[in-house]
């Protein structure tokens, strides 16, 4: 009786994930109207624009996520620990940032330092520049700082959250045990941390892999993603099996980081500790 | 009520207001700490004054957020008095980050780091302190040792009880040679039985470390009585009292500190003729001798006539038969059997809205509502001005 009430949510899983990825899958086999074979799949990973989408995909994701890691650890250690008037707006203001679709951040960024922001405007100003001085933003650096900006919240909010439960008695001995605050926050603070900053970091990953919005509206002249190439083949060419190769290869790339994000975290949480002490235990003298 | 204690008193001292001629280990010197702001400010310790010398024992007894806990905070430094000033051997600590203080701190939680093993947790303090590397290793061994841990350094602390993580958590504050340890409800998360025997190791411990100044918090009596050479009690931020153990249990010298070290009845006494420090009083239409105490530091005006309040502890009273000459006349209310004695609470005729509590050895039969006769001892006990 009690395996019945597994059938609702497992049907639910197949038709709604399971079922289009499959069918993503089987699109992508397909030769003219009737036939399959793997003769798309040849075409489309030998061409010269997926390796190129493949390879800046990849880099920008590791890039932004680099940079979400550094300045989101930055974020929560200063919002966590080092009060300051306002901490609490910062806070509320990057939780905002959360629930922000990744375009308007976009668009913000085209406001301040597209050709004709606000930025470019006050530096031409300043030194009567003719033509725009930052012109970073239809670049891959402006995707990548677009990515950083509206990711970092991601890394900020499960620091934040594991900071809060470090019981605050391990900070106060470990500085009376003459720790430094550097100190305490390599060696008690940020390893109570990693399982966070792994959580945060690979959840970054693969959201700066799979993005689209962004790309769009910053990049979209230069820089082709393998999200942006899915969307040229699937919907302005109308290469549908094309399409759907590079959603495969998306989707494999999406699981295979989604699996070693598991067994990263699994090793973490299991392993911690278990690491050869480099203090050894002689008797007493 | 502000008293300062200096040294290390003998137990047979009437006060413990010796000469020091040595800095003290600790000295609180009017030190106040408040939370908050504006109109939500909280007061958690207002004036408080203490010098504990090298070597000695002093326990923080009080009820929760008497302040007790707040004072050794302020001691380690992890909070900043908002007055007054704090010195560790005679130099002002006041403003300093715990990390340079040299204290060695327990507390109640233990606190160990759970990613370390206990022998890295031990390590932790010297490695801070840049202690060459040859001399770690030994050192860890040499505070494990000392708890009876020697064989865990290997452990993680989530493979360790209670009782043991807690002897870690002492061995990691003890690596450091600190000359001041605080030690704040070491055992408050312990089973009965593992306090117990904590509790003597820890005054092993005590025995083994003839120069460490220890502040000792707790709201345990027992643990008070069991390890500190003088006891501070506090109350509402403030200190209330402070002499030795058995100064305080035996004349306390506020009504506070006698309900609050040991639980003693308070019995309102009119007092009559005073000869040194001893006094007649009348307690329900009764006349009974007592102790008249006189502090170290003042007087106090035992006028014939005035109101006070005798201290009587509940294992002093005796039950005895209704017809006894001078027996109080008395009818049980509840009896709650303790094991080795009896809480007997009774009523006692002449007076009204006063119940008193007499402990009676083993498991007493004596039904609610009967009526019995209390005997006072002799002197019948103490007398504490009535606030």
């Amino acid at each position: 009786m009690a395996a019945l009430w597994t059938v609702p949510p497992l049907l639910i899983v197949l038709v709604a994930a399971a079922y289009p990825l499959i069918r993503v899958c089987l699109e992508s086999t397909k030769v003219g109207d009737t036939q399959r074979g793997w003769s798309t799949w040849s075409t489309v990973l030998a061409s010269q624009m997926f390796r190129d989408a493949l390879w800046r995909t990849v880099a920008i994701a590791v890039t932004s996520t680099a940079g979400c890691l550094m300045l989101g650890m930055f974020l929560a250690i200063v919002l966590a620990f080092v009060p300051f008037p306002g901490s609490r707006v910062v806070g509320r203001l990057i939780d905002t940032v959360l629930a922000l679709p990744s375009f308007l951040i976009t668009l913000a960024f085209t406001f301040l330092y597209g050709s004709a922001g606000a930025v470019n405007a006050a530096i031409s100003s300043i030194t009567g520049a003719t033509s725009p001085v930052l012109n970073f933003l239809y670049t891959p650096a402006g995707v990548i700082a677009a990515e950083i900006t509206f990711f970092t919240p991601f890394v900020v909010r499960p620091l934040l959250a594991s900071f809060a439960v470090l019981p605050r008695a391990q900070l106060d001995v470990a500085a009376s045990l003459g720790a430094s605050p550097l100190r305490v926050l390599r060696s008690v603070v940020m390893p109570e941390a990693w399982p966070a900053l792994m959580a945060g970091g690979s959840l970054v990953l693969l959201l700066t892999l799979n993005e689209f919005g962004i790309v769009l509206f910053t990049g979209a002249k230069g820089v082709i993603t393998l999200p942006v190439l899915i969307y040229t083949r699937g919907i302005v060419t109308f290469d549908l099996p094309g399409a759907a190769v590079i959603a495969t290869v998306q989707i494999a790339l999406s699981l295979v980081l989604y699996g070693l994000y598991r067994l990263v975290f699994a090793r973490l949480m299991s392993g911690r500790g278990k690491g050869d002490t480099d203090v050894v235990v002689e008797p007493a003298k | 009520m502000n008293r300062v204690g200096v040294g290390r008193p003998r137990a047979t001292t009437r006060h413990a207001e010796p000469i020091e001629t040595h800095t003290p280990a600790i000295t609180f010197d009017r030190v106040g700490v408040s939370y908050g702001r504006g109109r939500k400010v909280t007061k958690a310790l207002i004036d408080f004054s203490l010098r504990v010398a090298a070597g000695e024992t002093v326990a923080l007894l009080g009820p929760s957020g008497s302040g007790k806990s707040t004072a050794l905070n302020a001691l380690a430094g992890f909070v900043r008095p908002a007055s007054g000033t704090v010195r560790l051997a005679g130099r002002d600590v006041t403003d300093l980050p715990p990390a340079k203080r040299g204290i060695g701190v327990v507390l109640q939680s233990y606190a160990l780091f759970p990613h370390m093993r206990v022998a890295e947790n031990v390590a932790f303090g010297l490695k801070s302190h840049r202690v060459p590397r040859a001399e770690i290793a030994p050192r860890v061994a040499e505070a494990l040792d000392m708890v009876g841990m020697a064989t865990y350094g290997k452990r993680l602390p989530r493979e360790l009880s209670g009782g043991q993580q807690q002897r870690v958590a002492i061995a990691r504050a003890l690596a450091i040679r600190p000359n001041v340890l605080l030690l704040d409800e070491p055992l408050a998360a312990l089973d009965a039985q593992l306090r117990h025997s904590t509790l003597a190791e820890l005054q092993r411990l005590k025995e083994s470390l003839p120069d460490t100044a220890m502040l000792y918090v707790t709201h345990d009596q027992a643990e008070a009585l069991a390890l500190a050479d003088r006891i501070v009690v506090m109350n509402n931020a403030r200190l209330m009292d402070v002499d030795t153990a058995e100064n305080l249990w035996r004349r306390p010298p506020t009504s506070f500190t006698a309900a609050f070290l040991g639980g003693a009845n308070l019995i309102p006494c009119t007092v009559g003729r005073v000869i040194g420090t001893s006094a007649l009083v009348t307690i329900a239409h009764n006349t009974v001798s007592a102790e008249a105490p006189q502090p170290s530091v003042g007087t106090i005006d035992w006028a014939p006539g005035s109101k006070a309040l005798l201290c009587i502890r509940p294992h002093a009273m005796r039950i005895v038969s209704l017809g006894e000459r001078d027996a109080l006349r008395a009818t049980v209310v509840a009896s709650v059997w303790r094991g080795a004695t009896t809480r007997m609470v009774l009523s006692v005729g002449g007076l009204p809205d006063q119940l008193i509590d007499i402990d009676v050895p083993g498991n007493a039969q004596i039904a609610i509502g009967n009526e019995v006769g209390v005997r006072l001892p002799e002197p019948a006990g103490v007398l504490v001005q009535a606030s």
